[in-house]
């Protein structure tokens, strides 16, 4: 339980984010395959469901893998809306031939999508097969007899589940909204009882002309997708919004990441963030954590450090790393007070994800007071902190990994 | 734990300036040919000729429509802010027009920065200002009286397509060497909480990130007061991954109080990385506080640069302080306080000596508004460049935490 409530952090900037520049939107996934997708005659469709479009956008291109580089008009792409349990039809491009094994195609026209869209790729005639990668993402892929054109039911019986796989397909194109800043951590969730732990968020806009973007909340744990939940918000100028419990308002619980998306060229709202224990009528206990622009995270051949707290049986201690796409590997260098060397780990994390552990777990190895962390970042890119919490009055404090000079 | 010895720093060097290329504000048309014409008390302010670059102006010029008349004539300096108002920066005056063209000196004399303009005004019934049409085709704004605080836009008039004669001379200014500490520590404190049996503290952990040994002092300044020769420091010295801590650091320093920290590496070396808590020590129960940054001059808001404080979610469980921490020059701020729907409900500026340091409750910040929930504070640097935090304490608990006014881009 004490690792639930050592999440909480103080957060100062460690970069000053401006409007978001061009991005790239991508829904599913072109990878190596080594199967077919499943035998459910002729016309049938396959539709991703673990690569949603990770933000909104236009796609122009696909390409995906297909078992004969032969087909004339066999193949059609399909774009889908989730809503619970059905997924919308939205458009479809092609018909496509196929000259490669793995197939590029112009989507004439572009293709608008929503963050978390999904793409599928339907097989027309009797020449090759759509590919999959197995075992794949656990969220996997359906597929449904037929070139399908309306709504599919994903609790049909008719339609056939396929987890643990991953299809082959893929489209790209420019995004129409980006990724403006990071909150590292935030969490609606029950710590050492009777303690209660929640995130206020303020927004405001602070220019002359009205303000919009979403919050995407990413789960501690899996990589993060366009599937995440999000909330969209829309401020008139000088406007303030609040949100008592920003995860429990998005119908979340637990500890995640929080992504803010403008659109391209949009201005950033102010965030205050407040994580705090709600003792109810006994008061809070709580920190500000600032969002972080993505040119804050600690990049390949960067360094910086963080220092233990001075005293390790009145505090605890937790490391907190949140991934930006490309993931990150890092070695991280534990010195004693003294400056002498004592230990040394490798991390090794995926894109856009977020873990908090306490540091014995995430080191493999006790930490010492006054030790210090040092992070070398060899590729990829992070926001890493660590976060002090005081046993008796279970209050959190944090200090962002710094780029050194 | 190692101790420190205590040892006074003298303070960081003060602004100096130097000389540069002559510089006017304003302008003298060549044929002036009308004369502002509205009876009683009138200010002109020239909108198409701002200072080029930060000057110091010694003297000025000006037409006037008639002469002699006596302590007629005051000249003004304005600062426009993104908000539509004239900030008043100075006046000179009252001058005794003795000819249609009167030169006269500015004494003292007035600092102005890029942008900054120049206005005149009549404060007697005897002549007026006078000008060139057509003209320059920003032309200049009146106001209908001896404009002696800031004024919003919009009491004014415009009149495009002419040219104010009035012209301030000086030379320019170049920016101090390096005056500004490498890095601040904006609030720092061992002192009794406003509520509830609090006593806040400050610790610290001093690190050397790098491979070569690194010296230098923690320079504290006081709350109330600019920087000086007499602020206490303390020495430090790191070998290379070393780390040393401080449990409380103002009685380290046999200091109590509040005040604002200075980090001041020796020679060559690099700043130490820091990790300061301030917290509210219960004793045995405990602690609450939160981590606190350093921030370096570049992380501060300059000049024309703004940020925004968040208020409390609710003014009756939480209290609200505002602190701000100037650096090397004095410094203007221009206050806004605006309710959750946006609307303005206090305007306000304030300024600050250089290297000065204060944190007040929010009323006392705001002049006696009273904050709302969720009202928004923005800060506007009118001129200089400081460090501006909000920090919000539960009355239940007495934890604090702080927020940043961070640049907006």
């Amino acid at each position: 339980m004490r690792r639930t409530i050592g999440f909480l952090l103080v957060a100062l900037s460690l970069g000053v984010a401006g409007p978001v520049t061009a991005q790239q939107v991508i829904v599913g996934n072109l990878v190596e395959s080594n199967s077919s997708d499943g035998n459910l005659g002729n016309p049938r469709t396959a539709i991703d469901l673990a690569n949603p479009a990770n933000l909104a956008g236009n796609v122009a291109e696909a390409a995906f893998r297909w078992s004969n580089s032969a087909c004339p008009n066999g193949i059609k792409i399909k774009f889908f809306r989730r809503s619970a349990e059905t997924l919308q039809f939205l458009t479809e491009r092609g018909p496509f031939s196929t000259t490669n094994f793995v197939q590029v195609v112009a989507l004439v026209p572009p293709v608008a999508l929503q963050a978390g869209d999904l793409i599928g790729i339907a097989k027309l005639a009797e020449c090759g097969n759509a590919t999959a990668l197995s075992p794949g993402a656990p969220a996997g892929y359906v597929q449904v007899a037929g070139d399908v054109t309306t709504a599919v039911d994903l609790a049909a019986a008719s339609t056939v589940r396929r987890p643990n796989a991953t299809l082959s397909v893929r489209a790209v194109g420019l995004a129409s909204e980006g990724l403006a800043s990071i909150v590292p951590v935030v969490g609606s969730v029950a710590g050492v009882p009777p303690s209660v732990f929640k995130t206020a968020v303020h927004l405001h806009n602070p220019t002359a002309s009205p303000l919009t973007g979403r919050l995407v909340y990413h789960p501690q744990g899996p990589p993060g997708s366009g599937g995440d939940p999000s909330l969209a918000f829309t401020l008139a100028s000088g406007a303030t919004r609040f949100f008592a419990d920003l995860p429990a308002e998005m119908g979340q619980s637990g500890v995640g990441s929080l992504d803010v998306v403008t659109p391209l060229g949009g201005a950033l709202p102010v965030m205050n963030v407040r994580i705090f224990n709600d003792g109810g009528a006994a008061g809070t206990t709580g920190f500000t954590e600032e969002p972080i622009a993505p040119s804050g995270a600690l990049t390949a051949g960067q360094r910086g450090v963080i220092v233990a707290p001075p005293d390790t049986l009145l505090f605890r201690y937790n490391i907190g790393v949140r991934t930006l796409e490309a993931g990150v590997l890092m070695t991280v260098t534990v010195r004693n007070a003294a400056g002498t060397v004592t230990n040394s780990v490798v991390k090794n994390l995926s894109g856009n994800s977020f873990e908090q552990r306490d540091s014995t777990s995430f080191l493999g190895f006790p930490l010492a007071a006054n030790d210090s962390l040092t992070f070398d970042i060899s590729a990829g890119a992070a926001i890493i902190y660590g976060a002090t919490v005081d046993n008796r009055t279970q209050d959190p404090s944090a200090q962002f990994v710094r780029r050194l000079p | 734990m190692r101790r420190f010895p205590l040892a006074l720093l003298l303070s960081a060097g003060l602004s100096s300036v130097l000389p540069a290329q002559t510089v006017t504000v304003g302008a003298l048309p060549p044929s002036p040919n009308f004369a502002f014409s509205l009876d009683g008390a009138l200010t002109v302010v020239d909108l198409a000729h701002p200072a080029p670059v930060a000057a110091t102006l010694t003297s000025a010029a000006f037409n006037w429509s008639t002469a002699p008349c006596p302590a007629a004539v005051k000249l003004k300096f304005f600062r426009a802010s993104p908000n539509g108002s004239f900030l008043l920066l100075a006046e000179r005056g009252p001058y005794n027009v003795t000819s249609l063209l009167l030169f006269v000196p500015l004494s003292p004399p007035v600092d102005v920065q890029a942008g900054d303009l120049i206005g005149i005004a009549r404060i007697s019934s005897c002549g007026s200002p006078v000008g060139q049409s057509p003209g320059a085709a920003a032309g200049v704004i009146r106001f209908p009286s001896d404009v002696t605080s800031d004024v919003p836009g919009s009491s004014g008039s415009v009149s495009p397509n002419v040219t104010l004669s009035v012209q301030a001379s000086g030379t320019a200014t170049l920016p101090p060497t390096s005056p500004d500490p490498a890095a601040v520590v904006p609030v720092v404190g061992s002192t009794p909480g406003a509520l509830g049996g609090s006593f806040f503290r400050t610790s610290v952990q001093l690190h050397n990130p790098g491979t070569a040994a690194m010296s230098g002092r923690l320079v504290y300044h006081p709350q109330g007061f600019s920087a000086s020769a007499s602020d206490p420091s303390l020495f430090y010295a790191l070998v290379a991954g070393e780390t040393r801590s401080i449990a409380d650091l103002l009685p380290a320093m046999a200091l109590t109080g509040l005040g604002s920290l200075d980090v001041a590496p020796e020679g060559n070396t690099a700043l130490p990385l820091l990790s300061v808590r301030v917290f509210n020590d219960a004793g045995s129960f405990g602690t609450t506080g939160f981590t606190e940054e350093l921030v370096t001059p570049a992380d501060a808001l300059g000049s024309g640069q703004r940020g925004v404080l968040v208020g409390p979610i609710d003014t009756a469980r939480y209290r609200y302080n505002v602190g701000v921490r100037t650096l090397r020059s004095e410094t203007r701020l221009a206050i806004v306080l605006r309710n959750a729907a946006g609307t303005v409900t206090r305007e306000l500026a304030r300024t600050y000596p250089s290297n000065y340091f204060e944190q007040r409750d929010s009323a006392a910040f705001l002049d006696g508004a009273l904050l709302a929930a969720n009202d928004t504070i923005t800060i506007q640097v009118v001129s200089g460049a400081a460090i501006v935090y909000g920090a919000t304490v539960d009355n239940q608990t007495n934890d604090p935490s702080l927020q940043l006014a961070r640049r907006i881009p």
